[in-house]
């Protein structure tokens, strides 16, 4: 508002002033008239019969035309007030309207990307008196601040655009890089110090790649998916610990058996990756990170807990928000980190919830719940039992040798989305049937080790197929061998091959007990007078 | 109750996830007078043991398959056709031997002081309720597992 130089003059509506002035001007008249009206009646009483009535005649002239001037003045200014307040109004309406409604509208819906309609925007009459000038002023003004606040958004959207293709190119040379290291990992002449560098140079293109993709997702893109096969979640996990930035302070804890889709899965481990990193950050390097998944209700839930220093309600709140709303650019710029505006856009692509709460351990503990929309069944060859909830912890990051199409250099270049990737992701868990199978280490995590009630059902779930699983030719002694040309020990392989093979021989149903079709009451009736010690004795 | 049975660890390793037998375990504990169980496959090796060590299970292992080889001539004998479960009774022990899961068969060993008759009717109750998950894998598959 404009500092106002008579602050001490009390400001009053137009109309109250318009009313006022009328009252003030028809009683003048009135007074004027009747003033006069008296003084000729007064004269007339003083002066003779003939000179009386003349006065008496010209008193009532002057009181009719006083009253009529009185009712004409009233009715001029009520007429021009009207018409003119009228007027007023409606400029102060359109102008109200416009500035509390329409603009901030306009901008908020600019800003969150969405279609304007600019139509409703007063207009240009072109009226030549005062408030028609007023009027187009107002309409000008409008368009301004409208074509403004849309030039803002183009310039943001260009931007994204700009930064999108800027990223997607960078991320397309950071999987080439990516490429290019696993192949040299693989080879087999390399020293033990080569190695240990080659996976030094690799995590830290990982973690450019993931930055490349952060800078992807907040200008409004979509990052690649690397997997074309449902994840379990175990594997998920393990991928976070392999993509954050110091893999050995995480700590997982696995929980249930199940499966991620593909096309969510790589947003998932991202997004656990980015919480993981802000955990790592924010908590003491001796302190461990935990990442556990558990059962829900309605999927499953992913927990990024750490024993960091915790935060303030307020602050927490704030955090809250950024979790929320698509942030500005500005916004993200004021803070020195991004990575819960990534978590952000990300949960808000996938339709994920993410909360913050403090930690027991008075540091930050997030949970992501997952929908059971996101989860599917397992994969049909990969549903065997034993594997399937038992995710291999794997620290180092050269991933396991594995049956892998060999990469030719003369390939055609992928589309991005469909590069199989997930790096330094350990190798599809269950190897193929007949493949080198890896030794499991005794400290395998199973589903059912978390303790709760739901993981009964989960792992009984897990070992059922393994009825129906068909026969596997397992492979000799000696014919598995590791990268190094070392021969490997297949479990089971050791049997003779009666007991290895599949006969046709029919086992013979006599042995064993046969499955009594009685209830357990029944059964239990049977016994129930059979005679204990006490009894005979 | 038997409180203490359900901490009892499994004295044989399997190839197998050993958890889900801790869940038979964990509701035979109000079986009365357990002490022991050895969860054993009809072809004479034992799967899970709980109270008994693993020489104990062996052992216990091999003797229900005799015993299950001589019931089996006896019920052909008498035409019985199928051996529904076998009781042996003891001074001080009673034995309980039933199908559990397909090609498994359980062995309770229970005090001879307890009673038979609820004893039995947990043991069938429960070993119905996990027989899905407790049945033994042709050598073929189980190997490649």
């Amino acid at each position: 508002m404009p500092p106002s130089t008579a602050a001490t003059v009390q400001v009053m509506p137009l109309r109250v002033v318009l009313r006022r002035f009328t009252a003030t001007v028809s009683l003048a008249t009135v007074v004027l008239a009747g003033g006069c009206a008296l003084l000729l009646l007064r004269q007339a009483q003083v002066s003779d019969a003939a000179t009386a009535r003349t006065l008496r005649h010209e008193a009532v002239g002057v009181g009719a035309s006083g009253l009529l001037l009185t009712f004409v003045v009233l009715l001029a200014v009520r007429i021009t007030g009207r018409v003119l307040l009228a007027r007023i109004d409606q400029v102060r309406d359109t102008a109200m309207m416009v500035a509390q409604h329409q603009i901030p509208d306009l901008i908020r819906k600019l800003q969150q990307g969405h279609e304007v309609d600019t139509n409703l925007l007063p207009r240009v009459t072109g009226q030549r008196d005062e408030l028609g000038a007023i009027n187009d002023a107002l309409a000008r003004l409008a368009q301004h601040a409208a074509d403004a606040a849309w030039l803002v958004h183009k310039e943001r959207d260009g931007f994204d655009r700009f930064a999108g293709v800027a990223a997607t190119r960078s991320l397309l040379a950071a999987h080439g890089a990516l490429d290019g290291l696993d192949q040299v990992q693989r080879r087999s002449d390399l020293g033990v110090e080569a190695k240990g560098r080659l996976a030094a140079v690799d995590a830290r293109v990982t973690l450019l790649r993931r930055h490349l993709e952060n800078l992807l997702l907040l200008a409004n893109g979509v990052i690649p998916h690397p997997h074309s096969e449902p994840v379990p979640v175990g594997n998920v996990m393990l991928d976070t610990v392999g993509e954050s930035g110091a893999p050995q302070r995480i700590q997982l804890e696995f929980g249930p058996d199940a499966w991620v889709v593909p096309e969510a899965a790589g947003a998932l481990t991202h997004l656990l990756a980015e919480l993981a990193d802000n955990a790592l950050t924010f908590s003491h390097g001796d302190f461990p990170v935990t990442l556990r998944c558990l059962a829900t209700g309605n999927g499953v839930a992913f927990e990024v807990e750490d024993r960091g220093l915790g935060l303030r309600d307020e602050r927490l709140a704030e955090l809250a928000e950024r979790l929320k709303a698509a942030p500005l650019f500005a916004e993200i710029a004021a803070s020195e980190q991004m990575g819960l505006f990534v978590v952000g856009r990300l949960a808000a692509q996938l339709g994920l919830s993410v909360t913050l709460s403090r930690s027991r351990y008075a540091g930050l503990c997030v949970v992501v719940h997952v929908p059971a929309n996101l989860l599917t069944q397992a994969p049909r060859a990969a549903a065997q039992p034993a594997a399937a909830s038992a995710p291999r912890p794997e620290r180092q990051p050269v991933p396991a040798p594995a049956p892998r199409e060999p990469v030719r250099d003369s390939e055609p270049p992928v589309p991005l989305a469909s590069r199989r990737r997930a790096r330094p992701a350990p190798e599809p868990l269950l190897p193929p049937s007949g493949a080198s199978s890896v030794p499991q280490p005794s400290t395998v995590p199973q589903a059912s080790n978390v303790p709760q009630a739901s993981n009964v059902r989960q792992s009984s779930n897990v070992t059922k197929p393994s009825y129906a699983s068909k026969p596997s030719n397992a492979p000799r002694a000696g014919t598995a061998l590791t990268e190094d040309g070392l021969p490997q020990r297949v479990p089971g392989s050791h049997m003779a091959t009666a007991l290895r093979e599949q006969t046709d021989t029919p086992r013979p149903r006599q042995l064993g007990f046969t499955v009594d079709q009685r209830s357990a009451e029944q059964i239990g009736n049977l016994f129930d007078h059979y005679p204990t010690v006490e009894e005979s004795q | 109750m038997n409180q203490l049975f359900n901490t009892l660890p499994n004295t044989v390793t399997t190839t197998a996830d050993p958890t889900r037998y801790d869940l038979l375990r964990n509701s035979l504990q109000h079986t009365p007078g357990i002490e022991a169980l050895v969860l054993l496959s009809n072809d004479g090796l034992p799967i899970a043991a709980y109270g008994v060590d693993e020489a104990e299970a062996q052992r216990i292992t091999a003797m229900c398959s005799g015993m299950a080889s001589l019931t089996a001539q006896m019920a052909g004998a008498v035409d019985g056709a199928g051996v529904l479960h076998t009781l042996v009774t003891m001074e001080r022990r009673t034995v309980v031997m039933s199908a559990c899961g397909p090609d498994s068969a359980l062995a309770c060993v229970l005090d001879s002081r307890a009673h038979v008759g609820l004893a039995m009717r947990e043991i069938v109750d429960r070993a119905r309720s996990f027989a899905d998950h407790l049945g033994t894998l042709p050598r073929f598959q189980a190997a490649s597992h």
